[in-house]
């Protein structure tokens, strides 16, 4: 079913992943949209997804180009994709070529040549909204170029956008980069997307933009995308799209067990749901094990989920096992989620949504995030950082999850503890610090409670094991002092 | 039948499609050009904009009905605005299509007000 939205203007949704997000819930039927950028920035899939998508929920496409170039070429290069559907060509979506209107008849002959060739349905529909219409015009650049005056361009678009009125069909117009703002036809539509592909250091990346919308409130600024095998997802700036929490906080008054009783009993009972806690710690300081244990110790009536960037799902099961902790069953039965992403070339917020998704698809209650600097690592502008925790935490904060997230630190041993990011530790209600300290040329692993947001909590030293029966704790350490310097000794 | 618009393209639009439904159009661009065309020849239906300058449709409808001639010519006003609004000025048309209109619409209005049956 196609999601229109009634209204006085209904919208029609592109279907294109995370598009209509930044467009406020769509295009407008009957509106006329740019998209302009430079070759190879993705104009084509877009226009062609949005056609494809258009005919298989029962509407009709016509896709127009205004140059000398053949459909067959450009269908060459879209059979491997996805959503390309040969069966669909030339019934519920055409190709024409309008460059012969264009260039013996100007602006009017291609005017004529879309109302030849775009009919619209038969009589009257029952429901006649559900028979969108969309019409691409590629090459829209030529149109532009030709020898006609503004005042004809003008003309045509007014016309265009009657006609499109008539039939119900939202119009693409396919452009190259801008000249200049001023042109009629970026005054005269409805909405411009921009495409563009920029580089940062060796990396390459697709962003989209949209520079115009009308009547409606959209995600301002540059959002990525990407082009699969799939088309293109564009990924909306998550905090631009959660700019505030999309639900209530329910402000959860319950106790849950972090899994390992005595640091329960530290926390004062346990974690608050709906909270999240931050475990700060150096390499193999024992945080994916903390987090391990949280993660088992998931009531069986509850849902969690994994996001790692280090341990691939078979090594956290085997890590998991070596400290008898049962959670290969568990991931066996659906109960736990295991989502792991390489550390590479992501994309930040592709990474977000994934794990949002994954979220609302297993209603998990429970989320254990084991590198949160992964979601740094893929931020290519690091101002942003701040802003995408602040979204994430609000947003699993409201789906009621209680999240553990890991973060290293670089000091590996001794008293200090540089903060990882300005301003992180504010986001989390309980902030953890596990560190090692040298004691008779032997490490000792030390867990200590830096905050836990307006409750009391232990807030001594603890000691702890990690063996094949996973993390205990061991009593309090007597010399903090000299614990915190690293440089204990022990007492005669 | 007569479409009376001022908005640049409104007319050529309105009678190409409607010519492709095998109607006959003349177009007008104000009440003054549509009052010498309906003076030449009486049309059988008028689509007649709403907002126009100097004499707007409202006013042109009057005239009309004020006319011998034009009196009993079906009219179907079209605006932007909400119907209600339009009828504080004016109601004594035949229909009325709020702007932007889909074909379906035009075409099931035009087809009733000229008397041909409904397309299947």
């Amino acid at each position: 079913m196609p999601k229109i939205v009634r209204g006085r203007r209904a919208r029609l949704s592109t279907e294109v992943p995370g598009l209509d997000s930044i467009l406020g819930g769509g295009t407008l039927r009957g509106g006329i949209y740019v998209v302009r950028g430079a070759p190879g920035s993705g104009k084509t899939i877009l226009g062609n997804q949005i056609c494809f998508a258009n005919a298989r929920r029962g509407g009709r496409s016509a896709y127009i180009t205004l140059l000398a170039e053949s459909h067959a070429r450009m269908m060459l290069h879209l059979e491997s994709l996805d959503f390309f559907d040969p069966d669909l060509v030339d019934g519920a979506v055409s190709y024409l070529s309008g460059y012969g209107a264009l260039v013996n008849s100007g602006l009017r002959g291609v005017l004529d040549f879309l109302r030849a060739a775009v009919q619209p349905p038969r009589g009257r529909r029952k429901n006649s909204a559900d028979a969108s219409a969309v019409i691409v015009i590629d090459g829209f650049l030529a149109v532009t170029e030709s020898n006609e005056s503004v005042t004809e361009l003008k003309k045509f678009l007014h016309e265009l956008q009657l006609y499109a009125d008539l039939v119900g069909a939202t119009v693409f117009l396919l452009a190259g980069p801008a000249a200049s703002e001023a042109r009629p036809e970026y005054t005269m539509v409805d909405g411009i997307l921009e495409l563009r592909e920029d580089m940062h250091d060796l990396r390459a990346y697709r962003e989209i933009r949209v520079r115009k919308l009308r009547g409606v409130g959209h995600l301002r600024g540059g959002h990525m995308f990407t082009i699969t095998n799939a088309g293109i997802t564009v990924y909306p700036r998550i905090e631009a799209l959660y700019e505030s929490p999309s639900e209530t906080d329910t402000c959860g008054q319950g106790l849950t067990s972090s899994g390992i009783p005595a640091f329960d009993t530290m926390l004062g009972g346990g974690l608050r749901t709906g909270t999240t806690t931050l475990l700060l710690g150096p390499s193999g300081a024992g945080k994916t094990t903390f987090g391990l244990h949280f993660l088992a110790s998931t009531p069986r009536t509850e849902k969690a989920v994994h996001f790692g960037f280090y341990e691939t799902p078979m090594r956290l099961v085997e890590k998991a096992t070596a400290i008898g902790l049962a959670l290969k069953q568990r991931v066996a039965r659906g109960e736990i989620a295991l989502v792991w992403q390489a550390s590479t070339e992501q994309n930040v917020d592709a990474l977000v949504h994934r794990l949002l998704a994954e979220v609302d698809r297993t209603k998990a209650t429970r989320v254990f995030i084991d590198g949160l600097d992964g979601f740094q690592r893929a931020t290519i502008h690091p101002a942003r950082v701040h802003s995408i925790y602040t979204a994430l935490a609000n947003e699993l904060r409201v789906r009621g999850v209680t999240t553990v997230y890991t973060f290293e630190v670089p000091k590996f041993i001794g008293p200090g503890l540089d903060a990882p990011i300005t301003g992180v530790s504010a986001l989390a209600e309980n902030l953890v610090y596990l560190r090692f300290v040298e004691l008779h040329s032997a490490l000792y692993r030390l867990v200590s409670i830096l905050k836990v947001r307006d409750r009391e909590y232990d807030t001594s030293l603890r000691e702890f094991h990690i063996s094949s029966k996973g993390i205990r704790l061991e009593d309090t350490f007597d010399s903090a002092e000299a614990i915190l310097t690293g440089t204990a000794v022990r007492r005669a | 039948m007569l479409v009376v618009d001022d908005e640049p393209g409104t007319v050529d639009v309105m009678q190409a499609v409607l010519a492709d439904a095998r109607y006959r159009v003349t177009g007008a661009a104000d009440a003054r050009d549509a009052l010498a065309t309906m003076a030449s020849e009486v049309p059988d239906l008028v689509l007649l904009d709403f907002v126009m300058p100097v004499m707007d449709g409202a006013a042109l409808l009057k005239s009309m009905r004020a006319s011998a001639d034009l009196a009993k010519v079906p009219v179907i006003m079209m605006s932007g605005l909400p119907e209600a609004m339009v009828k504080r000025k004016c109601s004594r048309y035949e229909a009325f299509l709020r702007k932007p209109f889909s074909l379906d619409e035009l075409l099931a209005t035009v087809d009733r007000l000229s008397g041909r049956p409904p397309r299947r």
